[in-house]
C-alpha cells in the first residue's frame, strides 16, 4: 500500500535531511582546501622497507600527497592494507594483489631485494631451499617468499628481523632466511661481532612493488608516471645506495 | 514364621532410606555441579588472565605457530571443547569441535594496543562442553544410589534378622502362650526363651512380659469373683420374671432371656434368636408400633413403659410394656437396643373388665335413677289414673247402655288402659313392675309370638326356626316374654323391612361355660339361649353404647318410643338373665338372650276364670292422702255395698281406727303416704287389733310388692289403677 505523506511530514522530513545535505557541501569544500594525505603499512625493523620508505616518501610528495608509514607486522601490514585500514603497502614482490585483491599495484619496483640465508655456524653449501631440509629456519612471519620456500620445512617464524636474528644469535634456529640488505644492516647494527654470516647463492630475488588499496586509484597514475621519472633518472638506486650506507654507518 | 511387623520396619527403612540418599544425593550432585560450573567459570578467567594477551599478541603477528600453540594448551583444559580465533580480516583458526548437546560458550575479544591506542583486531571464543559434566554427575548419581541401594539392602536384610531374633519371635511365642492361656487351668508363667543378659539388666521385652504375667495373677484373682458375679448376673437374666432382651436396630434379637421366650410361647431363648429375624413383623402384632418405638429410641435414647401388643409364637397376642435403653456408637449411630418386658396382658384385661364393670355399674345407676324416677312418675300417674279409671267405670255403668255417652267414656277408659300400661312398661324396663314371676315354657310363648308376626310381616323376609324342644322352662311373666319376643322380632322387621332378608330365631338349652361372662348377673346355672338374628341394616358402632338407653331410637318417627330395648333389658334383667347385642353396619345384628332355666318343674299357673264381680256389706276404713281417689273409691265400694270410712291423713285414720278398732272388718289403705306409710298404719292397727285385714293399694313403692305384702303379714295387694272388679275380688279374698 502506498503511503502518500502530508505537507506537516514533508517539511519534518526536509527539516532533518537540510542540514545534512548542507554539511556534506561544506565539508567538501573544506576537504578541498586541505592537503591529501595517506597512511602506507610497512614491515616494522624491517630494512628493506626501511630503504623503501625514503623513495615512496619522495614519490607521494612529488605528487603533492603526504604519506605517514605505519610500521606494523609484515602480514598485518598486508592485511591492513587490504581490507582498506592502511591506504597501501609500502614494497611487496610481484602478485601481492592476486591473493590481496583490494591492492593495485605501481608497475615500477620501488626497491629490490635477495633472499639469503644467514648462519652463525652452519657449515652447507645452500644453493636452493631444498638445501634447508634438516634445519632450523627462522624466517619473519608474513614475508611470502620466505613463507612459500621453506613450506614443509621445519621453521620458526619471527616477529621481524631483529626477533629473527636475535633467535639465530641464541642459536634457537640454526639459519635465518632474510633480505641480504637489511640483514646487513641489522646484524651491523645489532650483532657486530656474533659471526652471523651469510652463506650460499641467494634463494629468491625479486624486485619490490609500492601498493596501493583500490580507494586510492586515482593515484595510481601519478605514481607510476613519478616512480617511473625516478628509476629512469636512477634516483631510485640513489636514495637506496646513500639509504644503505647511512644505515652501515651508523 | 512370618515377620509382619519386621517386613514393615524394612519396608519403612528402605523407604526412609532411599528418600534420604535420594535428598543426599542430589544435594551432593548439586554441590558438585556448582563445583564443576564453578571451575568451568575458573577456566574463563584462566584464559582471560593468562592466555588472552599472548594469543593477541600472536593474532598480532599473525603467529600462526604460536596461536596453534597456545590454542591448543586452551583445548586441554578440562571439559573444554571448542576453542578459535577469529580475526577483523578473517583469518580464522580453531582447534576442537563442537559435539555437546549442552555447553556453554564465551568470547573474549582481541584488544591491541597499538600506537597508544585500543584496537580490537579479532575474537576468541571458547565453548565448554557440560555434557561431560551431566554425565559425569549421572554416573555419580549412579553409583551413589547403587551403593546406597546395596547398602540398604543389606542393612535392611540384617535388620530384619535381627528384629526377628530379638522381638518377633518371642511376640510369636507370647501371642501362642496367651491363645493357649486357660485363666481357670493353666498357672504357668510366660519366660522368654533367651539367654540372659551380661548386665542382668531388663529390657522392653523383659518388662512386657513381667506385667503379662502380673496380669495373669490378678486375672486369676479377679476371675472367681467375676465368675460368681457373672453368675449372680446371669441368674437375675435367667431367673427374672420379666423378659430381658437384647436386639439390633436392624430388627433382630441378639439374646433374650427364658422369661422373654416363654413369655412369647417359644421353647428357648435360641429359638427366639434364630426365628425371630423380622422384629418389625414377627414380634410386634402391630408394625407401627416398632416404628414409633425406634422413633422414641432415636430422639431420646430410652423409652419406658412403652405398651404395645406383641405376637407370640402361636400368632395369638398378648400385650406387654417394654423399656429399653438405646447404645450408640461414637458418631452417634444405634448399636443396640437393651430392656426388658413385661407381660401385661393380665393388667389389661383386668383394665378392660374394670373398665366394662365401671360401665356397667354407671349403666346400673343410671337406670337406678331412672327407675327411681320411673317409680315417682308411675306412682303420681297411677293415683291421677286411679280415680279416673274409678269415675269412668262407674259413669259407664251408671249410663244407660244405649246412651251415646257410652262410646265416649269407652274411649276414656280406653286411653286410661293405655296410660295405665305405659306405666306399666316403664316400670318394667326400670325392673320396678308388678311381675308375675312363673315358670314358663319359652317354646310356646315363641311359637304364639311367631304365629302372630308371620301373618304380619312382610313376604321379603324369610322366618327361619329352630326351636329346641327339650330346652328347659324360664321364671318370668309370660306377658313380659311375649312382649320381650315381639319387640326384638319387630325391631328384627323394622332392620330388613327395606331391603328385605332373613329373620332367624333359634332357642336352645345351653350350659353356664357358654354364657356370657363378666356380668354380675350371671348364675352358674344352665340357660335358655335365644337367638334372634337378622339380616337388616345393623347398628353403626358409635349407636352400640346407646341402644339400651330409654327413648333411644334410630326408628323414623312413628315407628317406635325408644322404649323397646330398655324394657326389654329390664324385663331381662328381672328374670336373672343377660342380653348381648352383636351387630355391625350393613351386617345384620344378633340379638343373645340367655335366660337360667328352673331346674324344679314347678306346675305354672292356670289363669282363673272370669267371675262376675263380688259384692258385700262388710265395714271398710278407707285411707288415701289423694282427696280423689278417696272420693272416687269411696263411692266405688259404696256401690259395691260396703260401709265406707275414709280418710285422707294416716294419723286421723289410726284414731278412729284406734277408737273403735272392731267398727271395721276390712282396711284398704294407700302405700305412700304423709307422716304414715300404708306397712306402718297397718302394723299400728295389728298391735291394735291383730286380726284386722289389711289391702295395701299402692300407686308404685319400692318397699313392697305382692310377694313381700305376704310376709308382712298383708292380707291383699292392689295396684293403682284398680279396676272395679279387680277391687271387689280383692276385698273378698281378704274377708274370705
Amino acid at each position: 500500500m502506498c503511503v502518500i505523506p502530508n505537507l506537516k511530514q514533508v517539511v519534518l522530513i526536509c527539516g532533518f535531511l537540510m542540514p545534512s545535505l548542507l554539511g556534506s557541501v561544506v565539508f567538501a569544500q573544506a576537504d578541498a582546501g586541505k592537503a591529501r594525505s595517506v597512511i602506507i603499512s610497512a614491515i616494522a625493523n624491517e630494512q628493506t622497507h626501511a630503504l623503501a620508505k625514503e623513495i615512496v616518501r619522495i614519490a607521494y610528495e612529488r605528487i603533492g600527497v603526504g604519506v605517514e608509514f605505519d610500521d606494523l607486522p609484515a602480514q598485518r601490514g598486508l592485511e591492513w592494507a587490504n581490507s582498506g585500514r592502511t591506504d597501501g603497502d609500502l614494497a611487496r614482490i610481484d602478485g601481492t594483489d592476486k591473493k590481496f585483491v583490494n591492492l593495485i599495484k605501481i608497475s615500477t619496483p620501488v626497491t629490490s631485494f635477495k633472499g639469503v640465508v644467514f648462519t652463525k655456524n652452519i657449515e652447507r653449501n645452500i644453493l636452493s631451499w631444498k638445501d634447508l631440509n634438516g634445519l632450523s629456519i627462522g624466517i619473519i612471519g608474513g614475508i611470502r617468499y620466505s613463507d612459500i620456500g621453506t613450506k614443509g620445512l621445519d621453521r620458526v617464524l619471527a616477529r621481524d628481523m631483529h626477533h629473527l636474528f636475535k633467535l639465530l644469535e641464541k642459536e634457537h634456529i640454526d639459519v635465518a632466511v632474510a633480505v641480504l640488505d637489511a640483514g646487513k644492516i641489522e646484524v651491523y647494527q645489532n650483532h657486530g661481532g656474533s659471526n652471523i654470516h651469510t652463506i650460499g647463492q641467494p634463494l629468491f630475488e625479486a624486485p619490490l612493488f609500492h601498493f596501493v588499496h583500490k580507494r586510492n586509484k586515482d593515484l595510481v597514475p601519478q605514481l607510476e608516471s613519478v616512480l617511473q621519472k625516478m628509476m629512469e633518472t636512477g634516483e631510485i638506486a640513489s636514495i637506496r645506495e646513500t639509504t644503505m650506507n647511512k644505515a652501515l654507518s651508523q | 514364621m512370618k515377620t509382619k511387623m519386621g517386613y514393615s520396619l524394612v519396608i519403612a527403612m528402605v523407604l526412609f532410606s532411599s528418600l534420604i540418599t535420594l535428598v543426599t544425593t542430589a544435594l551432593q550432585l548439586y554441590v558438585d555441579y556448582r563445583v564443576d560450573i564453578k571451575r568451568v567459570n575458573n577456566h574463563q578467567a584462566l584464559i582471560r588472565e593468562s592466555y588472552l594477551k599472548s594469543i593477541t599478541a600472536s593474532a598480532w603477528l599473525y603467529d600462526e605457530q604460536q596461536i596453534k600453540t597456545q590454542l591448543d594448551g586452551i583445548a586441554n583444559l578440562p571439559d573444554m571443547e571448542h576453542v578459535s580465533i577469529h580475526l577483523d580480516e578473517g583469518a580464522d583458526w580453531s582447534v576442537g569441535s563442537v559435539a555437546s548437546k549442552r555447553n556453554q560458550t564465551q568470547t573474549f575479544p582481541l584488544i591491541y594496543t597499538h600506537k597508544g591506542e585500543d584496537i580490537t583486531i579479532g575474537k576468541l571464543a571458547v565453548v565448554f562442553s557440560l555434557d561431560t559434566i551431566y554425565t559425569r554427575l549421572l554416573r555419580k548419581a549412579v553409583t551413589i544410589l547403587a551403593g546406597n541401594a546395596v547398602k540398604i539392602f543389606f542393612v535392611s536384610g540384617f535388620t530384619l534378622l535381627i528384629f526377628q531374633y530379638l522381638l518377633t519371635r518371642h511376640l510369636y511365642s507370647l501371642s501362642n502362650w496367651l491363645r493357649s492361656l486357660d485363666l481357670g487351668r493353666s498357672f504357668e508363667k510366660f519366660h522368654l526363651d533367651r539367654r540372659p543378659g551380661k548386665s542382668k539388666k531388663t529390657d522392653e521385652l523383659d518388662e512386657v512380659v513381667a506385667a503379662i504375667n502380673d496380669m495373669q495373677d490378678k486375672l486369676k484373682n479377679n476371675l472367681s469373683a467375676l465368675i460368681e458375679s457373672e453368675k449372680k448376673y446371669r441368674g437375675i437374666f435367667e431367673n427374672a420374671v420379666e423378659g430381658f432382651f437384647q436386639s439390633t436396630p436392624q430388627g433382630r434379637f441378639i439374646s433374650v432371656n427364658p422369661a422373654f421366650a416363654k413369655m412369647l410361647g417359644y421353647d428357648s431363648p435360641q429359638e427366639v434368636v434364630d426365628k425371630i429375624f423380622d422384629i418389625a413383623s414377627q414380634y410386634y402384632a402391630d408394625p407401627k408400633d416398632r416404628e414409633l418405638y425406634r422413633q422414641l429410641l432415636q430422639t431420646s435414647g430410652k423409652v419406658e413403659n412403652f405398651e404395645f401388643r406383641a405376637r407370640r409364637k402361636d400368632g395369638s397376642e398378648i400385650w406387654v410394656s417394654n423399656s429399653t435403653r438405646a447404645h450408640f456408637d461414637l458418631e452417634g449411630k444405634i448399636l443396640r437396643y437393651e430392656g426388658f418386658v413385661q407381660d401385661i396382658s393380665g393388667r389389661k384385661q383386668a383394665a378392660a373388665e374394670k373398665e366394662k364393670l365401671e360401665a356397667q355399674l354407671r349403666q346400673a345407676q343410671k337406670m337406678e335413677s331412672l327407675g327411681t324416677l320411673a317409680g315417682g312418675i308411675a306412682h303420681d300417674f297411677n293415683n291421677i289414673l286411679y280415680p279416673l279409671i274409678g269415675f269412668a267405670e262407674m259413669l259407664q255403668e251408671d249410663l244407660p247402655q244405649d246412651s251415646p255417652e257410652q262410646s265416649s267414656i269407652t274411649e276414656v277408659l280406653s286411653a286410661a288402659f293405655r296410660a295405665k300400661e305405659l306405666v306399666k312398661q316403664i316400670l318394667a324396663f326400670s325392673r320396678k313392675g308388678d311381675l308375675v314371676l312363673q315358670p314358663v315354657r319359652l317354646q310356646s310363648i315363641l311359637e304364639e309370638a311367631l304365629k302372630l308376626l308371620t301373618s304380619s310381616l312382610p313376604k321379603t323376609i324369610d322366618i327361619q326356626t329352630q326351636i329346641n324342644a327339650d330346652c328347659g322352662m324360664v321364671v318370668a311373666d309370660a306377658t313380659q316374654i311375649h312382649q320381650v319376643i315381639m319387640n326384638l322380632v319387630t325391631n328384627a322387621y323394622h332392620a330388613m323391612q327395606t331391603s328385605g332378608g332373613t329373620l332367624t330365631v333359634v332357642l336352645e338349652q345351653t350350659t353356664v361355660d357358654a354364657a356370657p361372662s363378666g356380668t354380675v348377673d350371671v348364675l352358674p346355672v344352665p340357660y335358655a339361649f335365644l337367638k334372634i338374628m337378622d339380616t337388616g341394616t345393623g347398628i353403626p358402632k358409635e349407636e352400640m353404647d346407646k341402644i339400651f338407653d330409654p327413648y333411644f331410637t334410630t326408628k323414623e318417627t312413628g315407628k317406635g318410643t325408644g322404649l323397646g330395648l330398655s324394657v326389654v333389658q329390664g324385663i331381662i334383667k328381672s328374670c336373672k338373665g343377660e342380653i348381648r347385642i352383636y351387630s355391625e353396619a350393613g351386617k345384620g345384628t344378633q340379638v343373645h338372650v340367655y335366660l337360667p332355666i328352673q331346674e324344679k318343674t314347678i306346675a305354672p299357673m292356670v289363669p282363673s276364670a272370669i267371675e262376675p264381680i263380688q259384692v258385700g256389706a262388710e265395714r271398710i276404713l278407707l285411707v288415701d292422702d289423694e282427696e280423689a281417689i278417696v272420693k272416687m273409691a269411696q263411692k266405688m265400694l259404696e256401690r259395691l255395698g260396703y260401709h265406707v270410712t275414709s280418710r285422707t291423713r294416716s294419723m286421723e285414720a289410726l284414731e278412729v281406727f284406734k277408737a273403735d278398732p272392731d267398727q271395721f272388718d276390712v282396711i284398704i289403705t294407700d302405700m305412700t303416704m304423709p307422716d304414715m306409710t300404708g306397712i306402718q298404719l297397718a302394723r299400728e292397727m295389728k298391735v291394735i287389733r291383730a286380726n284386722i285385714p289389711v289391702i295395701i293399694c299402692t300407686g308404685f313403692s319400692d318397699q313392697i310388692n305382692k310377694e313381700n305384702s305376704r310376709q308382712m303379714g298383708i292380707q291383699g295387694y292392689l295396684s293403682k289403677p284398680v279396676v272395679q272388679s279387680e277391687l271387689a275380688k280383692t276385698i273378698r279374698d281378704v274377708l274370705g
